[in-house]
């Protein structure tokens, strides 16, 4: 600069604080500008946008400690500057001691003793058949129209087998019924009479037997049936119960009302 | 303890104490990973018991070239998904909500770290509810039951990539969604 440029310069320099500023700046004097809090956001905005969404496709294997440490440093410095991320990365280290304890949980008692019953047992051919009954049975009764379709089928069954004409069984009811006559008017009452009694006790002890084998077969099958029942109607009947009760307490809190006010009205006459 | 090979080779013999041991060891697993899917605990105590019978069935095709927590937890998984398709048929009742009846085994020896603990819980299983099914079957897969990632690939027949990225993507849902309801979370 030649001196003349040189004096222009300076008398200017005395009288604009800023270019003095600038000249101070170039000559590495003065405090440097502070940059505006928001510069990076602007910045970012203008180029690639933010590196929010970066950083968390990073942050699981950080909390792993799987980086590389160049990209370690690089969430580092983010997370330094950003509180959203910095509160993902806190929580993704805390789930990852609380998550493991949720690993086993402790069934009620008598769990083990359940399953004990329905594996250590040596299973017949009989015990398989009635639990493939009973499961039959169960998915039957999950169905939501079982009584009406089984009312439907047995109807059906009932006029196939004694309805129609060439139906296998037609006449076996009225034909029975004959019977019956006929052993009743073929056996003379005396002798009728007098066999009764060994007869009721045949039958009696022919029924304890069955009825015997049968209750211990189907023993299982009733419980399951009433389990299934209770699971069904319990919750409905509770139910039940406290609608009655919500109507019976809104008659009465009405019942009062109106005592209520025929007094007052009564009061005013 | 014994391991869980020696408790399976006795099993396969008929051993009924190595059986109740077998279970014993194993029970918490199976009814966490019932009650995880089922989101009942009645319907989770039934499942969790039929998933040992499927075990005790099928003990002598286990041959031990993979891992057994694995294999068991495949059983556990088809159980559970066939209980599922089943009450798809007929909706429970009522649902029983897991955070009032299950039991964590806690090792917090005061009252107040169980407090903590149990509330710590109840978050998580607040914010598991809201994801998606798969997301948070995922996220138990591998974070809570601790399978590797290739386990789980073979388990659910998607590719490992798959895996680590619905797994990430599953983590970082789970940390937003605890924040929103404890923005101290982590704190």
């Amino acid at each position: 600069m030649n001196a003349s440029d040189r004096r222009e310069a300076e008398e200017h320099l005395l009288s604009c604080r800023d270019c003095r500023e600038l000249s101070d700046l170039s000559r590495g004097e003065g405090a440097p500008a502070a940059a505006p809090a928001d510069l990076l956001g602007a910045i970012l905005a203008r180029t690639s946008g933010p590196a929010c969404g970066s950083a968390r496709g990073r942050l699981c294997d950080h909390a792993d400690r799987l980086l590389a440490p160049v990209d370690d440093d690089l969430v580092l410095m983010h997370l330094e500057g950003c509180g959203e991320c910095r509160g993902l990365a806190s929580a993704l280290a805390r789930l990852a001691i609380d998550l493991p304890p949720l690993a086993e949980i402790e069934p009620e008692a008598g769990f083990l003793a359940g399953v004990l019953e329905r594996t250590s047992r040596r299973e017949t051919l009989a015990d398989r058949l009635a639990a493939g009954f009973l499961e039959a049975c169960r998915r039957l009764g999950r169905r939501p129209r079982i009584a009406w379709e089984g009312a439907y089928v047995g109807a059906i069954a009932l006029l196939i087998l004694f309805g129609t004409p060439n139906a296998p069984f037609a006449g076996v009811p009225g034909r029975a019924l004959d019977l019956v006559r006929t052993a009743q008017e073929a056996v003379p009452a005396v002798t009728a009479t007098e066999k009764v009694p060994a007869i009721k006790m045949a039958v009696a002890e022919r029924w304890e037997e069955t009825r015997t084998g049968v209750a211990g077969r189907t023993r299982g099958v009733a419980a399951e049936i009433r389990r299934i029942g209770s699971k069904t109607w319990d919750p409905l009947k509770r139910e039940l119960g406290t609608m009655w009760k919500r109507i019976a307490s809104q008659k009465t809190t009405t019942d009062g009302t109106n005592a209520t006010e025929k007094t007052q009205e009564g009061q005013g006459e | 303890m014994l391991e869980v090979a020696t408790l399976l080779e006795r099993c396969r013999q008929g051993d009924e104490l190595a059986w109740e041991a077998l279970v014993r060891r194993f029970q918490g697993r199976a009814y966490a990973i019932a009650c995880h899917y089922m989101r009942n605990a009645e319907e989770a105590r039934d499942v969790a018991q039929e998933i040992f019978v499927r075990i005790y069935e099928r003990l002598d095709t286990f041959h031990g070239e993979e891992a057994f927590l694995p294999w068991m937890l495949r059983l556990s998984r088809n159980a559970c998904i066939d209980a599922l398709r089943r009450r798809k048929a007929r909706p429970p009742a009522a649902d029983v909500v897991i955070e009032e009846t299950v039991q964590l085994p806690s090792a917090s020896p005061t009252p107040e770290e169980a407090s903590v603990a149990r509330s710590a819980r109840d978050l998580l299983y607040r914010a598991m509810d809201k994801m998606s099914e798969s997301d948070r079957e995922i996220l138990m897969l591998k974070e809570i039951q601790g399978l590797k990632v290739e386990e789980i690939a073979a388990l659910l027949d998607i590719p490992t990539g798959t895996v680590k990225s619905r797994c990430n993507r599953a983590r970082l849902d789970l940390a937003a969604r605890v924040r929103r309801l404890d923005p101290s979370y982590g704190a």
